[in-house]
């Protein structure tokens, strides 16, 4: 009898990660199954096809001729349940398949308040393909004139990344967007007030709304469509469609019906194998037993799904690896501006690391350096509206070099386009001055 | 806004009556009038479209509007340029060129006053299209610079491009023209290089230009163009110098083509006829200029047998120099995107493209591994080149079409992209995983 194939369920960066490392050091089978799509998709890029930069075949990130060419088969098909004994799993639609190994990449899935009438139409978040669907059903079409808007006003609750996402799709239809930010300004969680500013005069720019220190704590419906929302300071809003983007949790369903140890995600050690024999989990649905230094032990990043996808590749073809994933690096934009980070920047300073700060005139461009109070040592970065040379950085915060010298040297870290006036030199200045001259040796 | 609405409203009414009034008056100061004033229309309308919005370039809607997504507009609009390019090419008097010494008629009288004033005689149908081509690279790189102004990379590089093709393509040849009235002609446009201009090496040419010292001037230049010039500068900074900054085939891509550069063929497949038509053009006016120079240099009108004129300059000239470069080039925008010609049969841009592979310090740096996979910077190629598949590999990207727009390094919402010019070591890496860039880097 042929050897049984190695099946992922989940066709997100990090089943396809797993899946053309596999290929590329084994000829083993490969089965990927998910339920979303039939081809792979760029979850970030969700956004773009509601706004009609791009259709939706734009963000598969293979064309479709690749599955064949290295021979993954693909299934779509939900899986219902796993048997970790019998090595088996069973399909919504298909038949059982059996499996040598298995990786569960089954991802997140958006959280919830846990409100009445959370369920009604109007009420959407952002994840799938699926809620980007219910999104375009419930807009009007684009360049629809404002008499005809299906929906005039919208709020969305959440603070963070997606969140603002959806500000900036839905203001593509000319819907009037309300924002309501649990923390006092924007991605409280991970930047701090300077920082906000900055995404705040994108919003203010765009007409966003924003309602800092709040949250929703009803909401409004009736005869089962939304109406409006009520926040916990009283203030009532109305409004037809309600995003509820306050951040997402690993999707464990399947493991842990199936006896998988999970907790929050699904536990694995540092080789990504579960509590069950020949199962492992990658990307956004793991858990690390321990983390890595300066890592946490949920990251639901693409960086980490995909790097986490090719190091279980090397586990299943033969070589053993644990997964290291480095240094921290992580990206995003809100409206126009573009933010990266390197190393560890927290919000707040301590007595672990201290901050320096730069922005300019117009609020468009702006630094965050973190370094150590005692070594001077370089930690990491945030930058905004700046593109940073990822080389450059990451090779600076390994050798920890002293934060005067990497003021020094900032300009090897630039890696905006050419003939963009170079804020370099004026960042530098300001950045030094706020240096405290008399620094603990 | 609502003001300046109702005012370029009001403007393009008027210059649509001033050219009903030249038509039915005569009066010559009319079309150069109502061209002014229909320009000025445009760059309001250009401000009160991208002024309210904030910097940035966006594509909102791009693939929900008829006109950008090959639909019934981008259909009509695509019949109509053809039609236009048809007749230009094979029935001018269609657009009312002169037939046996009568007076132009039509569109094309309506450049004669232009024609008269600049180079002292009537329009000539190349002289109406050079305008009217010229006219919208101006305004198209006008709106542009509203666009992408943001970024500073293509503001310098549409001012260029609009430099050039007034200059350069236009009122330095037109004007040259009136100096050497009942000279024998040659071409006057310094960039406008062999291969891409096909009858450098022609008979007529190179007699022509040899009748005066301003011709010898213009065969020494246009020589150390293809040998020298394109080379090194093509070495220095890749084929983008010329592509995306200088030519005028890329120059009106680049601007009236702008809402049209994501149509373009993408995939494994689009690449290799790519390859393969590009490199074949390439060959094609290799040969068709060695059997040119051979009858010029031997004073035969034959070779093997076969008459030079109809068995190759002829056929080049019809179906690469008109139906391919020009009918299908141009017309063709709005369902093929702007750079069919330039893909796809440019022997330039296949020469260029044979240095900017093998030996040029030009590449677009891949950041590490912050890609996201997204797919802007594919979409928006107007080469159809896969960016993606480079950029999600931590790899950098080394092509010959490339063209050096710098759109895909624009559009990338996480900074990925990055043009330059660097040394040679380490500009084409293999592929990587993000594990393994990490482990180098991280
Ligand atoms: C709007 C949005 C924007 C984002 N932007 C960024 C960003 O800019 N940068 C960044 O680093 N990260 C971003 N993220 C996070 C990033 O997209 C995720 O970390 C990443 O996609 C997770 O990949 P994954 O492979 O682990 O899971 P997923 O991509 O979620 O893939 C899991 C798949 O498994 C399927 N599945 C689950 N259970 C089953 C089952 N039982 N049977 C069949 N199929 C199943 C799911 O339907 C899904 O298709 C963003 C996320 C969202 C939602
Ligand atoms: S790869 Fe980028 S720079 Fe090159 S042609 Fe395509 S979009 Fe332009
Ligand atoms: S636009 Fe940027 S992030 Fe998106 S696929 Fe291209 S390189 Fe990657």
């Amino acid at each position: 009898m042929a050897q049984a194939p190695i099946l992922i369920i989940g066709n997100g960066i990090s089943g396809i990660s797993a899946a053309r490392e596999i290929r590329k050091r084994s000829d083993q089978r490969i089965i990927v199954i998910s339920d979303e799509t039939p081809y792979m998709i760029s979850r970030p890029a969700l956004m773009y096809v509601y706004m009609g930069h791009m259709k939706a075949e734009h963000i598969e990130p293979y064309e479709r001729s690749f599955w064949d060419k290295n021979n993954i088969t693909l299934i779509h098909d939900r899986v219902l349940s796993l048997d970790t004994a019998m090595r088996q799993v069973t399909l919504s639609k298909g038949d059982p398949l059996t499996y040598d190994r298995l990786v569960l990449a089954t991802g997140s899935k958006s959280r919830r308040l846990g409100l009445d009438h959370e369920d009604v139409e109007g009420v959407v978040s952002l994840y799938h393909w699926h809620d980007l669907q219910k999104i375009e059903r419930l807009s009007h079409a684009f360049g629809t004139p404002a008499a005809q808007h299906k929906i005039t006003s919208a709020v969305i609750t959440g603070g963070g990344l997606i969140g603002v996402e959806l500000a900036e799709m839905l203001h593509t239809r000319g819907i009037q967007v309300t924002m309501i930010v649990r923390d006092s300004h924007f991605w409280g969680s991970v930047v701090d007030a300077h920082e906000g500013r900055l995404i705040q005069k994108q919003l203010d720019n765009h007409h966003i709304r924003t309602i800092y220190s709040s949250s929703v704590s009803r909401i409004i419906a009736q005869q089962g469509k939304l109406d409006g929302v009520v926040l916990n300071t009283g203030e009532e809003l109305s409004c037809q469609m309600l995003g509820v983007t306050i951040g997402v949790e690993p999707n464990t369903a399947l493991a842990a019906a199936s006896g998988i140890e999970c907790q929050r995600g699904v536990l694995v050690d540092s080789y990504l194998q579960t509590s069950a024999q020949h199962v492992y989990a990658i990307g956004d649905c793991a858990q690390l037993r321990a983390a890595s230094e300066g890592r946490k032990t949920i990251e639901a990043v693409w960086y980490a799904g995909k790097m986490m996808g090719e190091t279980v590749a090397l586990t299943l073809t033969g070589n053993a690896a644990a997964y290291h994933p480095g240094i921290w690096f992580n990206s995003a934009k809100f409206f126009h501006l573009e933010y990266q980070t390197y190393g560890n920047v927290w919000p707040q300073s301590g007595s672990d690391q201290v901050h320096l700060h730069w922005s300019n005139n117009t609020q468009t461009k702006g630094i965050k350096l973190a370094y150590h109070p005692n070594t001077m040592a370089f930690l990491g970065i945030n930058a905004w509206g700046l593109r940073i040379r990822q080389d450059k950085a990451f090779e600076a915060i390994r050798q920890g070099i002293h934060i005067q010298q990497l003021l020094d040297q900032l300009e090897l870290f630039n890696f905006d386009a050419e003939f963009t006036p170079s804020a370099y030199g004026q960042m530098a200045e300001s950045l030094r001055n706020q240096i405290p001259t008399s620094t603990p040796a | 806004m609502k003001t300046i609405r109702l005012v370029y409203i009001v403007l393009y009414i008027l210059s649509g009556a001033l050219t009903g009034l030249f038509y039915a008056t005569d009066e010559s100061y009319l079309p150069l009038t109502a061209l002014l004033i229909a320009a000025i229309a445009f760059v309001l309308q250009a401000y009160a479209d991208y002024a309210p919005q904030p910097a940035g370039i966006v594509h909102h809607g791009v693939f929900f509007k008829s006109i950008s997504n090959r639909g019934i507009l981008g259909w009509l609009l695509g019949a109509l340029l053809t039609g236009i390019y048809v007749a230009l090419y094979w029935f001018p008097e269609v657009l009312g060129k002169s037939i046996d010494g009568a007076p132009n008629k039509g569109f094309i009288h309506f450049f004669d006053s232009i024609s008269t004033a600049l180079n002292g005689h009537a329009a000539s149908e190349w002289f109406a299209y050079g305008t009217l081509y010229t006219y919208l690279i101006g305004l198209f790189g006008i709106r542009f610079m509203w666009k992408y102004r943001a970024h500073p990379y293509h503001l310098r590089r549409t001012q260029v491009i609009l430099a050039s093709q007034f200059v350069l393509a236009y009122f330095i040849p037109e004007i040259l023209e009136s100096f050497s009235q009942g000279q024998a002609y040659f071409d006057k446009d310094l960039k406008n290089v062999w291969p891409l201009n096909y009858d450098f090496f022609y008979s007529w040419h190179l007699d022509n230009m040899q009748t005066s010292s301003m011709g010898m001037f213009f065969f020494v230049f246009g020589l150390a163009m293809f040998l020298i010039v394109t080379p090194i500068l093509t070495y220095k900074w890749g084929k983008r110098w010329y592509c995306s900054w200088v030519c005028g085939c890329g120059g009106l891509a680049e601007t009236t083509g702008d809402n049209f550069r994501q149509n373009g063929p993408k995939g494994l497949v689009a690449w290799k006829i790519e390859r393969w038509s590009i490199h074949i053009v390439l060959v094609l006016v290799s040969i068709m200029t060695a059997a040119t120079l051979y009858g010029y240099f031997t004073g035969t009108d034959q070779l093997f047998g076969l008459s030079i004129y109809s068995h190759f300059q002829k056929p080049y000239g019809f179906v690469i120099g008109a139906l391919f470069s020009g009918i299908a080039g141009v017309g063709f925008y709005p369902l093929l995107g702007t750079r069919i010609w330039c893909r796809f049969g440019c022997p330039m841009a296949a020469y260029m493209g044979i240095i900017q592979r093998f030996k040029s310090r030009f590449r677009i740096t891949t950041n590490g591994g912050q890609c996201i996979s997204c797919g802007n910077c594919t979409t928006y190629c107007e080469m159809g080149i896969d960016v993606r598949a480079y950029a999600q590999k931590q790899q950098n990207i080394v092509r010959a079409s490339c063209v050096g727009c710098g759109v895909c390094a624009s559009v990338c919402p996480r900074g990925v992209l990055k043009l330059e010019n660097g040394p040679l070591e380490q500009r084409i890496n293999e592929p990587q995983s993000l594990v393994d860039y990490i482990k180098t880097k991280g």
